[in-house]
């Protein structure tokens, strides 16, 4: 068993209720853009040392849990943010390999340089791999946090908005794309969107809603 | 009695608003002097070598500071590193005691021009797009893309630019010394103001291992100094792309006034020991 679950927390002035999501499931959490910039910062911030009752967010596994902001974490939860996919001035083959060339682990390196290829031509990058990725289309930002998850292959997934933005004629391509990687991967999927009609085009289990007196 | 409560009133404000200013200034400079503090003891448990990624940030970093700057300091040098060269000369000579020549270039080219010329050249030319790029960054919300996939801002964004500073800073400062020596001892020579072996045998009994240490101790810190306020400021930036100027301008200032005043100490604490 492998689920990310989070405690009820304050975010900004209104209370977000707890939850947890597990490997294959798919759910959703509704919130304003504001609170969610504010809750995916509490989930990203280093760990400080203390005890398990006061973490608000964490990965359980059967061995053990860790929370958020620890490198074990950053291994089985990836993350597609809203139109944040890549550095400006990294190449595109930096992009997808950057949390492999940070953490220093060399199988899973190793595993994703022999992975790369195929990601690419899957994704339809090949032939731009080492371009710089400078100022690109909220779709592409889309495709390489798609390659990286295919890299990384994550036991869950947080996915901000991605579907969002996109160009008329690239909203389906991508939509394609992201069902096919969400059907191999068998991920957990929070998905964190602004409104119901997110346009993911995904059945959820569960819609969560933060309490908010103004409109999501 | 009523004009003298005013004037009395107006007289707290203003102590007010002094108090305001100087808290203010403590409570940025203890914040700076953390960041700086974090990002030493960072570099200091050298984990960053074993990721490729930083490494690959810091050769970056140096190619971009060091190799690309190296022309601009070359041309510095050849023109005032020179030219202070030939006015020691011409000084000592013209208060006839040759002698003045090794120390003067000890405690003024090597002390001081050296370490200051090639700050604020590095200032001027690689500072302000360190302010910027960082700041662009924040905007761009790259921070935050960072932070999900669980890479440290201060390690991979940060800490080698600081690294990469220091080195070249260093690099930079011994090789403007170096350059100004030969080539205004050889113009010198030239002029027939001095002969070449003569020059460098003034320039070896002046030199002093203090004076070498303060060169190398200047010309690796003030960098570390600037870049550290730089980053300071661009990550200020926060989503608002008006504030990228404001915060390069903030930190190239700041910069400056913080080397000013660290020279100024360190020249007070030598004089009093």
């Amino acid at each position: 068993m492998i689920r990310v679950c989070w405690r009820e927390m304050q975010v900004l002035k209104d209370m977000l209720p707890a939850g947890c999501i597990a490997k294959g499931e798919r759910k959703r959490l509704v919130m304003p853009r504001k609170h969610q910039y504010e809750w995916l910062e509490s989930l990203f911030i280093e760990p400080v040392k203390s005890g398990k009752d006061t973490w608000q967010l964490w990965l359980e596994t059967d061995v053990a849990s860790y929370q958020a902001g620890s490198s074990i974490f950053f291994q089985k939860v990836s993350s597609m943010l809203h139109h944040r996919g890549m550095m400006a001035n990294l190449s595109f083959r930096e992009n997808l390999m950057l949390p492999f060339l940070y953490q220093a682990n060399h199988d899973a390196l190793e595993q994703a340089e022999q992975d790369l290829p195929q990601v690419a031509e899957f994704l339809d990058i090949k032939d731009c791999l080492d371009d710089q990725a400078s100022i690109r289309s909220p779709y592409t930002h889309g495709l390489i946090s798609l390659g990286r998850c295919l890299l990384q292959k994550p036991d869950i997934i947080l996915v901000q908005d991605v579907h969002v933005g996109l160009a008329p004629h690239r909203m389906r391509q991508f939509h394609t794309l992201f069902c096919e990687v969400m059907e191999r991967l068998q991920a957990g999927i929070l998905y964190i969107s602004t409104s119901e009609h997110d346009g993911s085009g995904m059945n959820f289990e569960d819609s969560l809603e933060l309490n908010t007196g103004s409109a999501a | 009695m009523e004009v003298s409560q005013k004037r009395f009133d107006a007289l707290h404000g203003r102590a007010d608003r002094v108090g305001e200013i100087s808290l203010r200034l403590v409570r940025g400079l203890y914040h700076f002097y953390l960041f700086m503090a974090s990002l030493l003891a960072l570099g200091l448990r050298f984990r960053w070598i074993s990721r490729p990624a930083v490494v690959n940030v810091l050769i970056r970093q140096i190619y971009f500071t060091g190799v690309k700057g190296l022309p601009w300091v070359l041309v510095i040098t050849l023109f005032a590193g020179v030219a202070a060269v030939y006015h020691i000369v011409h000084f000592a000579k013209s208060v006839g005691d040759i002698s003045l020549i090794g120390s003067l270039m000890n405690t003024l080219l090597m002390q001081e021009i050296a370490p200051l010329l090639v700050t604020v050249l590095m200032l001027t030319r690689s500072g302000v797009a360190v302010a910027t790029e960082i700041g662009n960054m924040h905007i761009r919300g790259e921070a935050m893309l960072l932070k999900s996939m669980g890479i440290d801002l201060d390690e991979y964004l940060y800490l080698p630019r600081m690294m990469a500073f220091t080195l070249c800073g260093l690099v930079m400062t011994i090789l403007f010394v170096g350059i100004a020596v030969w080539v205004g001892g050889l113009f010198v020579a030239l002029n027939h103001e001095l002969n070449f072996n003569q020059f460098l045998t003034e320039i070896r009994k002046g030199t002093t291992l203090d004076g070498v240490l303060m060169m190398v101790g200047k010309g690796a810190f003030y960098p570390v100094l600037c870049c550290a306020m730089l980053l300071f400021e661009g990550r200020k930036v926060g989503h608002d792309p008006n504030q990228v100027p404001v915060h390069a301008t903030y930190g190239v200032l700041d910069s400056l006034m913080m080397v000013a005043l660290v020279d100024v100490i360190v020249a007070v604490l030598r004089g009093l020991l």
